[in-house]
């Protein structure tokens, strides 16, 4: 009998197609996932006294350290925002977006002894990486909501509008911009390991091109261009739109935006598809 | 014949050689770039077939087919591309060329323990585990007290891995391992760890699945007892090629006949290390000559090792493990076992002479092979890794009495003092 006339559960193959995300596979292993993301969380807290709590002094503290130096030492404005949720918000976004591409990128190497030893579909390692910081984020979009009511109580604004509706939508902008930069340096990492290194340093100093720390509409003349050229801007902007009806997005620049977020997360899952049939042999 | 549930068909594995580095990120560019445009790949030198020096064919057209509820041991040296094969099978790593269908679940044992982490307990660690090796939360909540229960972690099951002796912790692995519910199983070495007695207990539960359970077993060892014992049928690697596809035993036997062999090959160079040269490795006669074999039981001999000492390490070690033809191990035996003769060893050449005690084996073939190390620091030479090995060959003068002259059962064959007392002073009386 020749091998195309059996009916194989699999087929191994050199090539296959390098779009696959292999959906159905990834949704046997959803307890795999559940167990990576309870992995995840559990063993970051385990023998600490604060807990969870962690989750919350670095926001709160970033707010702080924002509002001293950008807000009172340099002056920048903050669209008639107040400082303390137009920072918060900032710090949460900006280390949502910063952790979950960090820990993405290194998906392979900090997985390589299960990877080289057992076959689960990899994806399932990414996704669970997007609930654990999905996890995170929640538990410090709940503080910023509480402060946000605080302020509504003592007159600020009115924060029942529609627009936050899009706030779940900005967010998985967010997770596949992220997840698909991440997937990539990820993936050119397991050859050559000078991405990770420059990563570290290009985060830090990326906080400052993109408007975390103020507003798009500080930022003028041929300089805003370049602003808007970044398709992370409108992300920002966006978000901070809906919570508070100020700053500047245009259709334009968010259609520029997705289309980005749409060629960098392709570009991820092929990379990522390609290499992690052999990474194991390079790593 | 019963039906075919892994075939494959012209597999094969390049790996590139040396290292990753800046050279190799500029001819990766080349070579991508001259592909892109069209042009010839100037990387490849001309004439040059991908595998002449940049890399190597770890798997060389393989080919086979395995029936449901085979036992397949696949043996080889080291590098001979065992791992590599099973490694492509459980999809770690895929093939250059070539597909393999197969049909059912695999669950692949590369190693056991996968994904156990540190900090977590026992039972936390049993679902991880599980569930990397594909097992959905429902069957592990299912099986949990009897994974438990192999495991003869009890208590301390809730207590972080990280604070188990290594026994327990192997027990757990296996455990967890031995409960999957796969229709075929990959297995690599994994009896290779634990005490002797959980090994058997492992061999068991292998044995089991297999035999009771109908489950399809592809199983890597070079403990050749342990193939024996499970696996019906064998595969010879070597080179990346097979080399034989047959019964168990007539695997087993091609490839110890086929072992390293010192006069033909004569270069061990191959051994050599910062503290030594191996320059010979032979077997000799009380006479110091070349042993001729077969040998009688009742003769002695002697392994010969000629080393080159270049640097002296006070922990530092020489000598031989014996197998039988089953690859059961008979014994160590070591320069250092006698403690005087350590001092010995001199920097430059050393000849050590370790005998083979006569009236002691058994009838048979036996595999000798070279062994060296600095003691409980690490391994020079280890007997199990494709060490330089020699073939003792002892036929007939099992002893001198009449009531002895052929093969007993048992691994051993020693003479053995008696004394006997009687009560009478009278003559014995023969019938």
């Amino acid at each position: 009998m020749n091998f195309d006339d059996y009916k194989w559960d699999t087929v191994i193959e050199a090539k296959q197609n390098p779009f696959s995300v292999g959906l159905k596979q990834i949704a046997e292993y959803r307890d795999l996932i559940f167990l990576f993301v309870k992995r995840d969380i559990a063993v970051t807290y385990k023998q600490t006294i604060l807990g969870p709590l962690w989750y919350l002094f670095q926001p709160v503290f970033t707010t702080v350290m924002f509002i001293i130096v950008f807000n009172h030492v340099a002056s920048l404005g903050t669209n008639d925002v107040p400082p303390v949720l137009f920072y918060s918000i900032g710090a949460i976004l900006w280390s949502f977006f910063s952790s979950l591409l960090t820990v993405q990128a290194r998906v392979f190497y900090a997985n390589k002894d299960i990877f080289g030893k057992v076959y689960f579909p990899r994806l399932t390692v990414p996704i669970a990486i997007i609930f654990g910081e999905l996890l995170k984020f929640a538990i410090q979009f709940g503080l910023f909501v509480i402060i946000f009511v605080i302020y509504v109580i003592n007159g600020y604004g009115s924060f029942l509008s529609l627009k936050l509706l899009f706030l779940p939508l900005i967010m998985l902008w967010i997770i596949l911009m992220a997840t698909g930069l991440g997937l990539m340096i990820s993936s050119i990492t397991t050859r050559y390991r000078d991405l990770a290194k420059a990563l570290e340093f290009f985060l830090s100093m990326f906080m400052y091109a993109i408007p975390v720390v103020y507003p798009l509409s500080e930022v003028s003349g041929k300089l805003r261009l370049v602003f808007a050229l970044n398709p992370i801007t409108a992300i920002l902007e966006c978000f901070r739109y809906c919570c508070f009806g100020t700053g500047e997005v245009s259709l334009k620049m968010i259609l520029y935006s997705v289309g980005w977020t749409l060629i960098i997360l392709f570009g991820g899952i092929l990379l990522f598809n390609k290499n992690e049939k052999v990474f194991v042999d390079v790593i | 014949m019963g039906d075919i549930v892994i075939k494959a068909e012209n597999i094969g594995k390049y790996y590139r050689l040396g290292q990753i580095n800046t050279g190799m990120f500029y001819s990766d560019a080349k070579s991508w770039f001259s592909r892109k445009i069209g042009k010839e790949d100037k990387t490849l030198k001309i004439g040059e077939n991908v595998g002449d020096k940049t890399g190597f064919w770890a798997l060389d057209d393989i080919n086979f087919e395995i029936e449901q509820g085979d036992r397949v041991g696949i043996i080889g040296k080291n590098g001979a591309g065992k791992t590599t094969l099973l490694k492509v099978i459980s999809r770690v790593t895929a093939p250059t060329k070539g597909h393999i269908g197969i049909k059912g679940n695999v669950a692949s044992l590369l190693e056991v323990g996968t994904g156990f982490h540190p900090d977590m307990t026992g039972r936390e660690n049993i679902y991880l585990n599980g569930a990397i090796l594909g097992m959905k939360r429902a069957e592990i909540n299912e099986k949990l007290d009897e994974i438990i229960a192999f495991s003869e972690i009890d208590e301390h099951i809730d207590t972080p891995v990280k604070r188990y002796s290594s026994g327990m912790y192997v027990r757990l692995a296996f455990a967890v391992a031995a409960h999957l519910d796969s229709d075929i199983l990959i297995a690599d070495e994994v009896l290779a760890v634990g005490d002797a007695e959980f090994q058997k207990r492992a061999l068991g539960k292998m044995n089991d699945l297999s035999s009771k359970e109908g489950r399809t077993v592809l199983f890597v060892s070079h403990r050749m007892n342990s193939v024996k014992a499970l696996c019906k049928n064998g595969i010879l690697l070597n080179k990346g090629k097979i080399v034989l596809r047959d019964e168990i035993d007539k695997v087993i036997t091609k490839y110890q006949s086929n072992l390293y062999d010192v006069k033909s090959s004569g270069d061990l160079s191959h051994y050599n290390n910062e503290f030594f040269d191996l320059l010979d490795f032979r077997l000799v006669g009380k006479d110091g000559q070349e042993l001729s074999q077969p040998i009688e039981n009742g003769d002695k001999a002697f392994v010969r090792i000629e080393l080159n000492m270049k640097k002296i390490h006070h922990a530092f070690t020489a000598g031989y493990a014996i197998y039988n033809a089953d690859g059961t191990q008979m014994f160590w035996s070591y320069l250092t076992d006698d403690y005087d003769e350590k001092n010995n060893v001199k920097p430059g050449k050393n000849i050590l002479t370790g005998e083979i005690p006569s009236h002691f084996l058994n009838e048979g073939e036996y595999y000798i092979y070279f062994s060296s190390m600095l003691h409980f620091i690490q391994w020079l030479v280890d007997p199990e890794e494709d060490a330089p090995c020699l073939k003792l060959n002892i036929q007939g003068g099992l002893s001198e009495s009449p009531f002895w002259t052929i093969k007993r059962p048992g691994v051993n064959a020693p003479i053995l003092k008696w004394s006997i007392k009687s009560d009478s002073e009278r003559p014995t009386q023969t019938e």
